[in-house]
């Protein structure tokens, strides 16, 4: 590997995807003007002359502004959440989340899973066709999930169905059963990820590139991708849910510079933009021509390399770390005031049996975190280099927040502040997912007992375990929520998404929303 | 003449060897991994079997020298390669988007010629009046202001609050012209100003440097009218380092683009090579450089060719 032997010491800064299923409701309506909602619902069937009627007062195009453009359409890979927000309207898989946050079917119509846990076994829906018009078969599912787990596959959740040891059979044309080698809890959220798209055999053996181009079974078929400018998907007739989508077409326009983003959707340019800052979202809840969707989303965090002879390799130093940082600076510089600190672990109060008891594990405390260091035989601190990128301002800022805080324990940090494309250079053989060369035996097991046990107050309790230890053991060391937020012109009605994890998978609303005329 | 022209393509083509050269090796130098960007876009652990497999399909494996002359031979066969992001020949992806950067540089262009020339013919002829005075203030402050900002104050002003144009974004002709030339008109107007200070002052100081000259003042004493000696006598020995600061302006307005085409969301080369850096996609970076180098060093050939037309001393 081209890489650069790391002989310093850091620790790296990233943007976590929170891999802690997300939480469900709690997100109010912030639909605009209510009163004139005469539209959509009271048709009942939603030919696709109905949004071409002027008469029913609403546009027939939806123009989304996204900050970036796809590198690729393959559904199976997550490359960014704007690509994913994309894709999730041209492809769905067996089963999503549904705007509840709940897990329910979508190209299956039933699901049946064995007393021993091991094998599910899905029903698919009468009907269900790709946008070709050809049929989802069981076939397609099997095709599908093999392309996943294939040895040279590049499929972003590959090993978490290659760890289940799942092996895909094909019962009948509109049955098939996924076979696991252990238990797995969470198995079904595997499959709702957007990445477990089902995709069309017959298309990808006809040497189609679904890099460059699509071909699922969602509401939104896709018709053209104009490089460097926009991405056009057309409402599909044969979609399974009667009536949606509500808007003919969605065109999806990248906006790379947020100022420009902003702008455009201020001069009517775009009617719905994505990845709206914190300043810009304080600047837009002033503006009663648009409507701001604002939710928690992912959180920032630290992660260490914990390589033997670092001073991180020592559960103290880390814990003095987290007792050191001041977590409302990072909130206040890096996010406009607009966030929440994590003084604990990224569990909301309420998901899988969290009770809210480690919230505040930690606190500001620099004469614990002093001793703490002492202890660890640091009394006089170190010197290290932390990781973070320039690319996007609140990376860099919250960065220099860690600095100035650890400055005050006696750790000496050098920011280093490169691009994205070289963040991954610089850290090399060393990867973000996690700490590297971090390794405890009492968290690998709780993970694994997690995993394979399906009793729910059982496994709560295992999860409870585990928070505690990783919280001991700061393997990584949790900053704050920053929000996500969308903002849309107010004539764009239905639109909605869920905070924490699933903030991140906005595209399942665009199905239902209505561009009223403006 | 025939020697004068072998020779100035002779050069450019030299000039374009090498800043090519000087890319490929300096990309060489530039840290980042395409590979493992491609590979994971978050910076998750990848899998060094799928690593090596893919580092070999793009030739990355191969030790500098080799890519080099491949890369070399491949461009002689007129081949710049394939671009790792957009999985398609780099040429293809290159040739969508010039004609939107030559576009919008040609008529900022026509449009600076179109402000710059006659302000500055009006402000020599006018020399020391308000009018000179303000035109020069007004083309100090053209000159110094960037791209970015004044494209924001375009947009603030003409888009967000008189409503009279798209704030940004571009519209296929094929999609309707008038979209399309709405979309032109601000990005155009940005890029053209700056150039328009530099044209408005070369025309100004050479108008009067001509104006001045022993050879034109004879004429006026000869008896001929004021219209026959500014029109055939003093614009001929005025347009020459007019000419120049315009071929020598295109280089600034290429670089303008890169900002322009961000603000305004025009979809040119500048944008593609933006978006290939952060990729670190090789070959289409290379290919943009080759064919952004080859513009400046053509457009400051034909200047040079066209300064040798009208002035034979320079020949």
């Amino acid at each position: 590997m081209k890489a650069r032997k790391i002989t310093s010491v850091f620790l790296s800064l990233v943007l976590a995807m929170g891999l802690l299923a997300g939480c469900s409701g709690g997100s109010d309506e912030t639909t605009g003007a209510a009163g004139e909602s005469t539209l959509a619902e009271s048709g009942g069937s939603l030919e696709e002359t109905e949004a071409a009627d002027p008469a029913a007062g609403t546009v027939d195009t939806l123009l989304v502004g996204t900050s970036v453009e796809p590198s690729t359409l393959d559904p199976h890979i997550h490359s960014n959440v704007s690509t994913r927000f994309m894709l999730q309207n041209i492809y769905r898989g067996l089963v999503g989340y549904n705007l509840e946050g709940e897990i329910e079917c979508e190209v299956a119509d039933s699901y049946e899973i064995s007393d021993d846990n091991l094998t599910y076994t899905f029903k698919l829906k009468d009907g269900v066709t790709f946008h070709d018009g050809s049929p989802v078969t069981a076939a397609d599912v099997k095709y599908s999930f093999d392309r996943i787990m294939a040895d040279d596959s590049t499929a972003t959740y590959k090993s978490y169905f290659t760890d289940a040891g799942t092996t895909v059979n094909v019962v009948d044309d509109s049955t098939v059963e996924f076979v696991l080698a252990e238990p797995c809890a969470p198995f079904l959220e595997y499959l709702s990820l957007p990445e477990s798209a089902i995709i069309s055999q017959a298309w990808m053996e006809a040497g189609n590139d679904i890099a460059t181009s699509a071909m699922g079974c969602g509401p939104y078929q896709f018709v053209s991708w104009d490089r460097g400018l926009q991405i056009d998907v057309e409402g599909y007739d044969g979609y399974y849910k009667e009536g949606l989508p509500k808007t003919k077409n969605i065109s999806f326009i990248f906006y790379l510079d947020e100022t420009t983003r902003n702008n455009a959707l201020l001069s009517g340019e775009v009617d719905l933009i994505d990845y709206v800052s914190a300043t810009a979202v304080t600047q837009f809840e002033g503006n009663s021509d648009v409507n701001v969707y604002s939710r928690q989303g992912a959180f920032m965090m630290l992660e260490f390399n914990c390589e033997e002879g670092s001073p991180f390799a020592d559960y103290r130093v880390r814990q003095a770390v987290a007792y050191a940082i001041d977590r409302q600076a990072v909130i206040d510089t890096a996010f406009n005031g607009r966030g929440e600190v994590l003084y604990g672990f990224p569990t909301i109060a309420g998901q899988q049996g969290y009770n809210g008891e480690f919230d505040n594990y930690f606190s500001q405390d620099l004469e614990k975190a002093k001793s703490l260091l002492a202890e660890a035989g640091y009394a006089d601190g170190f010197s290290c280099n932390i990781l973070a990128t320039s690319d996007y301002s609140f990376h860099e800022q919250t960065a220099l927040v860690v600095q100035a805080s650890l400055a005050e324990i006696g750790i000496e940090v050098t920011a280093d502040l490169p691009d994205w494309a070289t963040i991954f250079y610089q850290s090399g053989e060393v990867r973000m997912d996690a700490s590297p060369y971090f390794a405890d035996e009492e968290i690998d097991n709780l993970l694994y007992q997690g995993r394979t046990t399906l009793d729910e107050t059982q496994r709560n309790e295992i999860y409870q375990q585990f928070r505690e230890r990783a919280l001991e053991m700061s393997p990584l060391v949790f900053i704050c929520y920053r929000e996500q937020a969308f903002v849309a012109g107010t004539y764009v009605q239905n639109f909605d998404f869920l905070s924490g994890v699933l903030s991140q998978q906005a595209g399942i609303c665009l199905e239902q929303v209505v561009v009223n005329e403006h | 003449m025939i020697k004068f022209l072998v020779k100035r393509i002779a050069t450019a083509i030299v000039q374009i060897f090498v800043v090519t050269t000087i890319v490929f090796f300096a990309l060489q130098m530039m840290p980042g991994d395409p590979v493992l960007l491609m590979l994971s876009r978050d910076g998750s652990a990848v899998d060094q079997e799928a690593y090596d497999a893919l580092e070999a399909e793009l030739g990355l494996d191969q030790p500098v020298m080799t890519q080099y002359t491949n890369w070399l031979t491949d461009l002689v066969h007129g081949d710049l390669g394939t671009s790792y992001g957009e999985n398609r020949p780099v040429t293809e992806a290159i040739g969508d988007r010039i004609p939107r950067t030559l576009e919008l540089a040609a008529v900022s262009l026509v449009l600076a010629c179109i402000i710059g020339i006659p302000l500055g013919i009006l402000s020599a002829v006018r020399r020391g009046g308000f009018l000179d005075l303000g035109l020069t203030l007004l083309s100090s402050l053209g000159n110094s202001v960037p791209v970015f900002v004044l494209g924001y104050v375009l947009v603030l002003v003409f888009s967000l609050n008189m409503k009279l144009l798209p704030s940004s974004g571009y519209v296929p002709v094929a999609r309707g012209l008038d979209n399309h030339i709405q979309r032109l008109i601000l990005p155009a107007v940005a890029l053209a100003l700056g150039v328009a200070a530099s044209i408005l002052r070369m025309t100004r100081s050479s108008m009067l440097e001509s104006l001045g000259s022993e050879s034109v003042r004879p004429l006026r004493a000869k008896g001929l009218s004021k219209g026959k000696v500014y029109g055939k006598h003093v614009m001929r020995n005025m347009l020459i380092p007019v000419v120049t600061i315009i071929g020598l302006q295109l280089g600034s307005l290429i670089a303008g683009t890169v900002l322009c085409e961000a603000v305004f969301n025009w979809p040119g080369i500048a944008t593609l090579l933006v978006d290939a850096i952060n990729n670190r996609d090789y070959p289409l970076i290379q290919g943009c450089m080759l064919i952004l180098s080859a513009i400046f060093i053509l457009t400051n050939m034909v200047v040079d060719l066209l300064y040798g037309f009208l002035d034979p001393r320079a020949r």
